[in-house]
């Protein structure tokens, strides 16, 4: 028996809805897969797309506006700052070669700091579809992107000392929101990588969950008193440097904003900040958004759900750096 | 059907749809982010003006895919690539079927057929993309997605005269001939 088929096109709609119904049925790691064979098409002109999307709404803005005379301040501030970074990228030069001739010796002494690259990418391509918030990088494997890295703004000048210092919080915290240190900030976590292009996943997809602390501002104006709970009884205290510890939160994306539950002994408020957890993938410290409303949770007495507004502007993102860390051993 | 001119067509659609289409999108109405779906539009305009079903049908899938292939992210390790390209293909595939019982030059028209389609459409991929993530979806974020796709659908079919307008300039370059009103239907 001769089998002789013509290819239709009836024949071959229905070959492509049984394999939509089977690529379906196979999951989102196939096609995470099937993605990154398309991602070419799209990131050549979806970067010029996005230029023109991020220009606009930069000069639209649904920020709050600020003075001239703040601008004129960080104007200055930025032209310092350029100024820097050639200071140190020269610095940096002369370290890497100091450092390539002791790499011997130090790779014998374990690390006290978080030893990461910083690669500089674009994204050239958001999302077609609301439901989710992701991205397209023009940074991939080749340039040593890896899945899981996280990924921060690249506003200003983001040296490690700076940038990715682990305790940025005292300066933070007297910054009152036109700071240096306050400018980086986490916004995803590299989804997928492939040789030229990695997917972004954005702190407010639906699917991005981390480990977190909150650090609560002090203001001496207006003290805070908060509960430590003991074996035996619970006692309240005024908040201040001693026992201001970060609170432990798990926060996940809700779509526009991050959402985490805390115990409401700690009396966390708005206009506190949420801030990276120190693991494999990123030093502490790493702004992630500010805490924007508190409300009691109604199925778990004892419980706030916090609602965090993400610190950069996901809408005219455009310049990132993927955090890659260099030293494995550092790896938990 | 010129297969070609769609094919640009559908890329230029989701080429303003990644990129140009953050600048109409709306915030803070209670209902997430809203944005026109523009290959919607676009998926629309081919069925009422295709002059076969499997034609609508094909430019549709097509047009669902590259949704899919830009889509992830979401839940429970991200959204599947798929049940947009059925939904599309299958609703443009309804769409032709019933074109005949309305004017599709009329402004009204053009808007409720694109309605019924995104509600269609993306009513069926939030439930499809919760269900597979069911481990992780709660009841109040799948009612918020919901929400946020008769946001989409509205927000769509308000803008999709204008689209549909300006495909109608060059209808020309993308089919043979116009499907008339009363033209034998099917494929």
């Amino acid at each position: 028996m001769r089998l002789r088929a013509r290819l239709t096109k009836q024949r071959l709609l229905a070959i492509l809805i049984c394999a939509s119904v089977a690529m379906t049925a196979l999951g989102p790691s196939v096609s995470g897969e099937v993605r990154t064979w398309f991602h070419w098409a799209l990131a050549p002109l979806g970067d010029a797309g996005l230029y023109v999307t991020t220009t606009v709404k930069g000069h639209v803005g649904r920020g709050t506006r600020i003075s001239e005379e703040d601008l004129l301040a960080l104007r200055r501030e930025r032209d310092a700052l350029e100024g820097a970074v050639i200071e140190l990228r020269r610095q940096r030069d002369a370290l890497r070669r100091w450092y390539a001739d002791i790499s011997t010796i130090y790779r014998s002494i374990p690390p006290e700091d978080f030893k990461c690259e910083l690669i500089p990418a674009r994204v050239v391509g958001r999302e077609s579809l609301p439901y989710v918030a992701s991205g397209m990088l023009n940074a991939g494997s080749v340039r040593g992107v890896e899945e899981g890295a996280m990924v921060t703004t690249r506003n200003v000048l983001t040296d490690r000392a700076k940038a990715l210092a682990p305790r940025p919080f005292s300066a933070l915290a007297t910054t009152s929101g036109t700071g240096r240190l306050a400018t980086t900030c986490l916004v995803g976590r590299v989804e997928k990588t492939w040789a030229f292009g990695a997917t972004l996943r954005l702190i407010t997809d639906r699917g991005f969950e981390i480990n977190a602390l909150i650090y609560r501002i002090i203001d001496d104006e207006h003290p805070r008193m908060i509960r430590v709970l003991e074996p035996a009884r619970a006692r309240e205290e005024r908040l201040t440097d001693a026992n201001n510890a970060g609170v432990p939160a798990f926060a996940r994306g809700d779509g526009g904003r991050l959402v985490a539950q805390v115990p409401a002994n700690h009396n966390v408020q708005p206009g506190d900040m949420l801030a990276t957890k120190r693991d494999e993938f990123l030093p502490g410290g790493v702004v992630i958004g500010a805490i924007e409303k508190v409300v009691p949770d109604a199925d778990h007495p004892g419980f706030q759900i916090v609602y965090v507004e993400p610190r950069s502007d996901l809408e005219t993102l455009r310049h990132v750096y993927v955090v890659v860390p260099t030293w494995p051993e550092s790896r938990r | 059907m010129r297969w070609v001119a769609v094919f640009i067509l559908a890329y230029l659609a989701l080429l303003a749809q990644t990129t140009l289409v953050r600048l109409v999108q709306i915030h803070g109405l209670g209902v997430g982010t809203v944005a026109p779906d523009l290959p919607a539009i676009v998926a629309v305009f081919l069925a009422l003006h295709a002059g076969r079903a499997v034609d609508a049908m094909l430019a549709a899938w097509v047009l669902g895919l590259g949704l899919g292939l830009t889509a992830s992210g979401g839940p429970g390790g991200g959204t599947v690539l798929g049940p947009m390209a059925v939904l599309y293909a299958l609703t443009a595939g309804g769409l032709f079927r019933v074109r005949e019982a309305f004017f599709r030059d009329r402004i009204h028209a053009q808007a409720l057929l694109t309605l019924a389609f995104c509600l269609l459409v993306h009513g069926a991929w939030v439930t499809a993309q919760a269900l597979r993530a069911f481990g992780y979806m709660t009841w109040p974020a799948y009612g918020e997605m919901l929400l946020q796709a008769l946001g989409i659908s509205v927000y769509t079919a308000v803008v999709a005269p204008l689209v549909h307008w300006a495909l109608r300039r060059g209808q020309r370059v993308l089919m043979n001939v116009s499907a008339g009103r009363g033209r034998r239907a099917g494929a």
